[in-house]
């Protein structure tokens, strides 16, 4: 499949460095000859092949007014969802395994000095891997926020028995992440946490705790998602999905600011 | 060479989890001297009684008053059905003695705050029971005190224990009546999964929320100001019949405004290799932690091996040891024991008000009680 590549520097390197792991994939230079179109820009008209957006999704929702009506063809990459522990999560989920959700459970830890752009990037990616596993949108949304503002937490309630709590802190000290998801189910649980993935380094003092992982899976499993929908002519996720995570992203603008619980209206509660 | 025992020990009903009057007894400054328990409980109640004492070659006696007066006991020790753990304390309080108290302190405030009033009044030490010394909880509090993480800001536990209560959830047939409470929990006395014992039914957060609510107590120094939850009856049918929950998520503001949850849950055997995963994150000014309250631990394998055993063992594990020095040297007037009936009544309040944040579907205030 050929793929045209508009993205920014990083992330282009980041894309031609995991594409060497896709299947079927072949880069090109020229739009024209392209099957499909990886891009960063938010569109300002219909594409006529299918495109995927790897750029910053609050940008993309806060845009979706103004962008005309843009056709099956234009899917939002959601690289969190390609992470290899979540998707060792999902396909446990998805095969029955675990039987019906009851609990997610969700640390996502970064370093500090990420502005508010990269914030709101990280609420959208984590709820919106909340909504897909639970396959629907919460019903109530209460939301606290570190005192120093370095932090959020966020707990969801979904009609019936599920729940979600997801924690963030944004005060690392300059390094890796840490990220931990467990998903609780009835008949059966999934954990998946850097805790247990860790190498120990002995130099002296006490070890020091080394990452091990492989940094370019998630793209490439992403990459392969968008080759494989493209040949099989099966769109990936769309913009209105996002934008219903969308409205759980602002029920928790809403809860923070009124320090109460807020309910969503679309899934029967009363609007906060 | 051993050491006389400087402190008698009345056993007030043993009918749940016997590790407490044994964790009593295993330390030389106790020694155990009777067991007593009312006259009008049931025979099952009798039955646990006395095999407790024969074990112990020490008395059973059917009537507490006469007990408290004839075994000349300092301390008595409480392992009841939970909704007597009060009303036995108080009597034990108001004849003088000092108190050890399984969890839950309380299913009502009332009844724990009676308590606190009359421990207050005697002037006893009081202890209930928890996990606060567990190696991987002292280096947390260590790495705390220390500055490691700058000021704290956050702190999260999860709380799964992987017993089963009975059938699944969906399990009963229409024909069926709905499962009693108390007999389900007498069953499930074999294999120790009767943490809530008695006639009333009690969700995760009565039964077990007092530990990980201790350990956050424990480690921020602060009582619960605010809580917000969500829970449900999601793995056994016991609690769907009784009305109790078995998964909870609970948001917590602490009074000084460091932020915690609580992830607590029943969830079945099938869901952990070993009893549950139980785990603490924490995020500071200047770092951040995790930890894994089993650790440390040795993993053990072998063919043949009950599918149900864990199979990993936590080693170097002296709580129980650690609780009853610390509470021997609150005796001796030096100190005070690391999780107070008044620590566990502030707890009760929290577990209270987040029954009824689940209720109502509202974050609700925490009634907290000063010393």
């Amino acid at each position: 499949m050929k793929i045209h590549l508009n993205v920014g520097t990083d992330l282009g390197k980041r894309c031609c460095l995991a594409g060497r792991a896709v299947e079927g994939l072949e880069w090109v230079e020229r739009i024209e000859e392209a099957d499909g179109v990886l891009t960063d820009q938010v569109p300002r008209e219909d594409r006529p092949r299918p495109a995927l957006f790897l750029g910053s999704i609050p940008e993309l929702t806060r845009s979706a007014g103004s962008i005309p009506n843009l056709g099956p063809w234009f899917s939002v990459g959601l690289p969190r969802r390609y992470e290899p522990a979540i998707q060792g999560l999902y396909r446990s989920h998805r095969q029955g395994e675990l039987g019906e959700l009851g609990l997610l459970r969700a640390h996502r830890w970064l370093a500090g000095g990420i502005n508010e752009a990269r914030r709101q990037q990280e609420r959208v990616a984590l709820i919106d891997v909340v909504v897909w596993l639970f396959g629907g949108l919460p019903d109530t949304v209460y939301a606290l926020r570190h005192q120093d503002d370095n932090g959020l937490q966020v707990h969801l309630s979904f009609p019936g028995a599920g729940m979600a709590m997801l924690d963030w802190a944004w005060s690392l000290p300059e390094g890796k992440n840490y990220d931990s998801i467990h998903l609780i189910g009835d008949r059966g649980a999934a954990y998946a946490d850097d805790h247990r993935n860790m190498a120990l380094l002995y130099s002296g003092d006490d070890p020091r705790a080394l990452t091990v992982g492989n940094p370019t899976y998630g793209m490439a499993t992403l990459l392969q998602a968008f080759v494989d929908s493209i040949s099989a002519h099966k769109p990936m996720v769309s913009l209105a999905e996002v934008l219903q995570v969308q409205k759980v992203v602002d029920a928790v603008q809403k809860s923070l600011e009124a320090h109460e619980v807020c309910r969503l209206r679309e899934v029967g509660g009363k609007d906060c | 060479m051993g050491t006389r025992a400087q402190h008698r020990v009345l056993v007030l009903s043993v009918v749940k989890h016997d590790y407490l009057p044994r964790a009593v007894a295993a330390h030389p400054q106790f020694e155990l001297v009777g067991v007593a328990d009312h006259g009008d409980r049931p025979a099952w109640v009798h039955e646990r009684n006395q095999a407790f004492a024969d074990e112990f070659s020490i008395p059973y006696r059917t009537d507490v008053e006469e007990a408290l007066s004839a075994s000349a006991a300092t301390v008595a020790v409480v392992s009841s059905e939970a909704e007597r753990h009060c009303e036995l304390g108080l009597r034990a309080v108001q004849a003088g003695l000092h108190v050890i108290l399984d969890k839950p302190l309380a299913l009502r405030l009332s009844d724990a705050d009676r308590l606190v009033d009359a421990i207050e009044q005697r002037g006893v030490q009081s202890l209930v029971w928890n996990r606060n010394y567990l190696p991987s909880l002292v280096e947390t509090k260590s790495v705390l005190d220390s500055g490691g993480l700058g000021c704290l800001r956050s702190i999260h536990c999860d709380f799964y224990f992987s017993k089963d209560a009975g059938p699944r959830k969906g399990t009963r047939g229409l024909d069926e009546p709905p499962i009693n409470w108390l007999e389900r929990q007498l069953e499930a006395h074999a294999d120790g999964s009767d943490g809530g014992v008695g006639l009333e039914p009690m969700g995760e957060l009565q039964i077990e929320g007092i530990y990980p609510l201790a350990y956050l107590h424990l480690l921020t120094g602060q009582r619960v100001a605010r809580v917000f939850t969500k829970a449900a009856a999601h793995f056994h049918q016991a609690n769907v019949d009784n009305q109790v929950e078995d998964l909870a998520t609970v948001s917590l503001e602490m009074e000084s405004g460091v932020l915690a949850s609580l992830c607590i849950g029943r969830i079945g055997a099938a869901a952990h290799p070993d009893i549950g995963e139980i785990k603490l994150h924490l995020v500071g000014t200047e770092g951040a932690l995790v930890v894994t309250e089993a650790r440390p631990e040795v993993s053990v394998h072998y063919r043949d091996q009950n599918p149900l055993e864990f199979k990993n063992r936590r080693i170097a594990d002296h709580n129980n040891f650690l609780l009853m020095d610390e509470f021997a040297r609150a005796l001796a007037g030096k100190g005070h024991p690391v999780f107070t009936v008044l620590d566990a009544r502030n707890i009760t309040a929290t577990i209270l008000a987040a029954l009824e944040s689940n209720r109502t579907g509202n974050a609700i205030i925490v009634e907290n009680r000063g010393v």
